[in-house]
């Protein structure tokens, strides 16, 4: 290799590169340091006992995707097609502007864009959360599929245990208590949440919240996967994890997931295929298959390959 | 050990008034039919008790009578508000009427539609308290986290649904404090009704006022203040119970 970055001038992640297992114990520990001050606060002013599970241990272990999947037969994503789409905001020039765009059953995609280009209105356009003022959304299979939503902060219910926030969906859509337990149970395990089901959100840790907001999003099952800057609120380490784990999570169901963020790395980490809009009309300026392998570890941030599609994707999101 | 030092910081000033002002009056800088000595409101009681006790629980079941009423209707209101725009432009002023309405004038309007007795005195109660409930609980309703909407309507809950899982649980802080504020004025409410419709320690103080008698109206304003911090007790405890596990403000 002729090309050797210097890992502690480059990416902070890579430091850790040839001690993986620290970073990991770091950074779990890290991650129950707000659950553990807020446990001692309780014990200090002698709240009443019911706060004392916050201080018993709770391992968060990596995804664990030999776990069986959620629904006997996984599914795969659905396309869609987005054709002629049009949304005005009243009487501003619209935010989306005539947007046409393909995307394949089983697709990563990464939509990338300054802030207040219309991205997040296009994914909720295609949640149907929105709808556009012309043109339209095909999907195929065009029913009985379904969707999830992650949004940039957790937004859990806190009024209700990690359980019940994330068999919320299912209850929502009328699935039976105990198939909705045991699917709930299922997807925590899949974030590595199994020993947290019986905490509250204010007694977790943020990177603990957004795995909640991912297993509320998975435990449906879905065939469609909308992120909008699921982790830009979260500190670069427990980011760089769910990154790893999102990734390898695609990679075993081949869902189709759209992934809106302003953060070239994480696009490019992330995706298979990154698109570029433009800060006015959400026009695409750069519609790119990703030249990065599948199998994606902490070591491609430092390398070469993803330095050249960063680049790329810079250099599009720059031009004006 | 540590509720004593909890409450202790609270109780200093009282034990200090009721020093200070037993002193006053037995050294004579205060004449005792201006203010009584604390003592003798305490003997008023004693004496009094029957009396006394008999019109704290009429004026407490006509309080919280009132009270529930404000509740349920208030929220009732709130939630009939909430639905849309327009029926907000459309109504919420005639809700703020309740706000501005000058109870003590309209109280004897109440004796001529509900006559002398409970019934006036529960009106007087409802109608001084339902503000702050609707005002809040509508507040509450739609400060309800619109990505959270969003959620509820992705996965298909409809308007129900919404309400009873989201909308009134992330209410309830606002809720609980507007309840606060309406146990509050629900007594007050009830005072008043009672000075004009009779009954209850209203009438007590009226009756012992026109006898000059300072310490029994001490006495009964006494019960009715404890009244009061008993049914705003209540709605801590109630709060507390409700939300421990998730609101910041029962955390610290």
């Amino acid at each position: 290799m002729e090309h050797h970055p210097n890992p502690a001038t480059t990416d902070p992640a890579a430091v850790f590169t040839n001690t993986n297992w620290l970073r990991f114990v770091k950074t779990t520990t890290e991650d129950q340091l707000p659950a553990r001050k807020f446990a001692l606060s309780q014990r200090k002013i002698g709240a009443p006992n019911t706060l004392n599970i916050v201080i018993q241990n709770v391992t968060l272990v990596p995804m664990d995707l030999t776990s069986p999947p959620l629904l006997a037969a996984t599914p795969t994503g659905i396309a869609l097609d987005l054709s002629g789409v049009h949304r005005v905001f009243d009487r501003q020039p619209p935010v989306i502007e005539n947007f046409n765009l393909r995307i394949s059953a089983g697709e990563f995609v990464a939509i990338l864009g300054p802030s207040g280009c219309g991205k997040s209105t296009l994914l909720r356009m295609i949640a149907h959360l929105a709808e556009p003022d012309s043109g339209h959304i095909t999907y195929h299979p065009s029913n009985n599929f379904q969707t999830s939503y992650v949004f940039q902060d957790a937004h859990l219910l806190p009024w209700r245990t990690v359980l019940d926030n994330a068999a919320l969906p299912l209850e929502l859509m009328g699935v039976a208590p105990e198939q909705r337990t045991d699917k709930a149970l299922a997807a925590l395990q899949l974030v590595g949440l199994s020993d947290a089901q019986e905490r509250y959100p204010a007694q977790l840790s943020g990177g603990m919240r957004m795995r909640v907001s991912l297993a509320r999003a998975l435990v449906t099952s879905p065939h469609l996967l909308l992120l909008d800057e699921p982790f830009a609120a979260l500190d670069e380490i427990t980011r760089f994890r769910l990154d790893r784990e999102l990734r390898a999570l695609w990679l075993a169901r081949r869902i189709t997931v759209i992934f809106v963020t302003h953060s070239i790395s994480e696009a490019a980490f992330l995706a298979n295929r990154a698109i570029v809009l433009s800060r006015k009309g959400g026009h695409i300026k750069l519609d790119r298959v990703l030249d990065l392998p599948q199998q994606r570890t902490d070591d491609l941030r430092a390398d070469p390959r993803m330095g050249r599609e960063m680049k790329l994707l810079l250099a599009a999101m720059e031009e004006e | 050990m540590n509720r004593f030092k909890r409450i202790f910081p609270a109780l200093l000033p009282l034990l200090a008034v009721i020093a200070i002002a037993e002193t006053a009056v037995r050294a004579g800088w205060i004449r005792s039919y201006l203010v009584p000595a604390p003592s003798s409101v305490a003997n008023a009681i004693i004496e009094s008790r029957q009396e006394l006790f008999t019109a704290l629980f009429t004026t407490s079941a006509s309080a919280l009578i009132g009270f529930l009423l404000s509740t349920i209707i208030g929220i009732a209101v709130a939630v009939f508000l909430s639905s849309s725009k327009a029926i907000q432009r459309a109504f919420y002023p005639y809700a703020v009427f309740f706000q501005t309405v000058p109870i003590i004038a309209i109280a004897p309007l109440l004796v001529i539609w509900f006559g002398y007795g409970m019934r006036t005195v529960i009106a007087s109660a409802f109608v001084v308290s339902i503000f702050p409930v609707i005002a809040n609980t509508l507040n509450g309703i739609l400060s309800t986290d619109p990505a959270l909407r969003d959620l509820f309507k992705l996965y298909g809950a409809n308007t129900w649904v919404t309400l009873f899982k989201l909308r009134f649980p992330s209410a309830l802080p606002q809720i609980l404090t507007g309840l606060r504020v309406a146990s509050g004025l629900a007594v007050i409410g009830a005072i008043v009704g009672e000075f004009i419709g009779g009954q209850g320690l209203g009438s007590v103080v009226d009756v012992a006022r026109t006898q000059q008698r300072v310490d029994k109206v001490f006495a009964a304003v006494l019960l009715a203040s404890v009244l009061g911090l008993a049914l705003f007790g209540l709605i801590n405890l109630i709060s507390h119970f409700t939300l421990r596990r998730w609101h910041a403000s029962e955390q610290s």
